[in-house]
């Protein structure tokens, strides 16, 4: 194919050298199936084959990228490499400028968003020979702009897309497959509510045996980041000059996090100015933990009060929080009694469990292992 | 490289015979070489050299064709089935998103997980009627270099 002639029919398809048939195409590449939860603080990247059970890579990869400052001595910085990701960005926080690709759920700086992708995209298919099928989690009540952005970003680094809701991926996630022939085993995808509360987005989601529709699911911009930022407002009022960064009190949030009644003396130890201090922390953490609450707890009734009547008790057995506010000490118990205390009926709040940061990325490999032909969307270039 | 003087219908067999080739049809493609091309190009001498130019030609454009179509057949494909998807569970595709539909009865036992993303995609072509492709990124804050932490 002369350039000229690509150029004039078919602009966004750059053309390669020596074009292979479509039928080469598509049948020299082996196909690697990804679930992709991409996380506003961390992400989840699971990867298989298609058409087989197994998983060939299972990472968690904070989500930021970092680029080498300008200047960096040769050696510094393994390889010479100019941009970092994860968690050896997060080492070398000295020498880069670290870039959070996303904010509150959605992408925030499109171009870090890309390199992130193509940095996953190197974790599942190191030879760069795979064509990449990935589901994507998205948060609930995504807008088309949010959207559009993950598949722009993904373009030229996958081959095609799914972009799913997380909670409805964190319910496939939390089903355990291998007990729904089991008559007492209550599926998760039949009938329950997900609260994923995760960095910046509590995501919750009525799911009842179909695809949850748009009025199923209530994103909520407030989350673990939201209360990282409470608590360092309230610390830098309470003790000036302190210095601490916001890792140190993401930290501090998921040493000592909690909700309900404030518990003191809650002592943190932190270094300030090399100098070891003690803070008594428990009300500062404790009402920023309990603004969850007052944040998630009116969508959560609003979607309760959305079941039907049949459904609703059943319902009630199977309200579910999944993410990091799950490890919110106490959430389960304090959502509950407040959901008792307004008179719903034995209302039965649970923790997803210790792999509640996987869950959404394995919900999103179920989902890519069983969408049909026709369900992928392609992002080529 | 111009067509100008060649008659129409021998450019009309090249293509077709470069495009069976490019789709790996090449029986086809035989058959017409021998059956209908040999006996155009010979009722029509060309100078030395110029059907090769116009077979070239044609093969860019039936490359061209063939690569266009293997990305828009699926997307018109999908597009047509998410129409049938949504006309099927008996709501119209409407352009704008519509009023909040009655609460449906739970099904019985849950559907397969490639029904629930039938379901998922149905929803979206209601809600937004652009087929789902690429669109220019947005303007990020910075292009080459990252903004200050």
């Amino acid at each position: 194919m002369s350039t000229a002639t690509a150029e004039k029919s078919a602009p966004p398809i750059p053309a390669p050298a020596n074009p292979p048939t479509p039928a080469a195409r598509r049948s020299d590449r082996k196909v690697t199936l990804v679930g992709f939860d991409l996380g506003t603080n961390k992400s989840c990247v699971l990867a298989g084959p298609a058409g087989g059970t197994e998983i060939s890579v299972s990472k968690i990869v904070p989500s930021v990228v970092g680029y080498v400052k300008d200047g960096i001595v040769d050696g510094i910085i393994a390889g010479n490499a100019s941009i970092l990701f994860g968690e050896e960005a997060q080492k070398n926080f000295l020498h880069v400028t670290l870039v959070a690709p996303l904010a509150r759920g959605v992408i925030a700086h499109p171009d870090a968003a890309r390199d992130f992708f193509r940095h996953v995209r190197g974790l599942v298919d190191p030879g760069g020979n795979a064509a990449i099928r990935a589901v994507v989690g998205v948060p609930a009540n995504a807008d088309e702009e949010a959207r559009v952005d993950i598949r722009s970003c993904a373009t030229g680094v996958f081959e095609r897309l799914l972009l799913i809701p997380e909670p409805f991926l964190a319910a496939l996630g939390y089903r355990d497959d291998a007990r729904l022939s089991q008559p007492n085993y209550v599926d998760p995808v039949t009938n329950s509510l997900f609260i994923d509360i995760g960095g910046g987005t509590s995501d919750l989601c009525l799911i009842q045996g179909y695809f949850p529709a748009r009025e199923d699911q209530i994103s909520v911009p407030f989350a673990g980041d939201a209360i990282d930022q409470h608590i360092h407002a309230e610390i830098d009022r309470l003790y000036p000059n302190n210095g601490l960064s916001g890792t140190t009190i993401r930290d501090i949030k998921e040493a000592h996090s909690y909700v309900g009644p404030i518990r003191k003396p809650t002592d943190v130890k932190v270094i300030i100015g090399g100098k070891a201090h003690t803070l008594e922390l428990g009300e500062v953490i404790g009402r920023a933990c309990n603004e969850l609450i007052e944040k998630i707890y009116p969508p959560l009734t609003e979607l309760i009060g959305r079941a039907s009547s049949d459904s609703v008790v059943q319902l009630l057995q199977n309200l579910i929080i999944t993410g990091g506010g799950s490890q919110v000490r106490g959430i389960d118990t304090v959502l509950q009694k407040r959901l008792e205390e307004d008179g719903f009926e034995a209302p039965k709040v649970r923790l997803a469990g210790q792999d509640y940061k996987r869950y959404v990325a394995i919900g999103a490999l179920k989902a890519a292992r069983a969408a049909r032909e026709n369900q992928w969307q392609y992002v080529l270039d | 490289m111009t067509d100008e003087g060649v008659p129409r219908e021998l450019l009309r067999t090249l293509r077709r015979i470069c495009l069976w080739r490019e789709l790996e049809r090449d029986a086809s493609a035989v058959a017409a070489e021998q059956r209908r091309l040999d006996d155009l190009v010979a009722a029509l001498p060309l100078p030395a050299g110029h059907l090769a130019t116009l077979r070239r030609t044609e093969q860019d454009r039936a490359a061209s064709a063939a690569a266009l179509s293997e990305i828009l057949a699926p997307l018109l494909v999908e597009r047509l089935e998410l129409a049938a998807a949504a006309l099927t569970a008996g709501r119209p595709i409407r352009a704008t998103p519509g009023p909040v539909p009655a609460r449906r009865s739970r099904p019985a036992l849950p559907l397969p997980i490639a029904d629930l993303i039938d379901g998922m995609l149905a929803q979206e072509a209601e809600a937004n009627p652009r087929p789902p492709g690429p669109r220019p990124l947005r303007q990020s804050p910075s292009t080459t270099k990252p903004p200050p932490p």
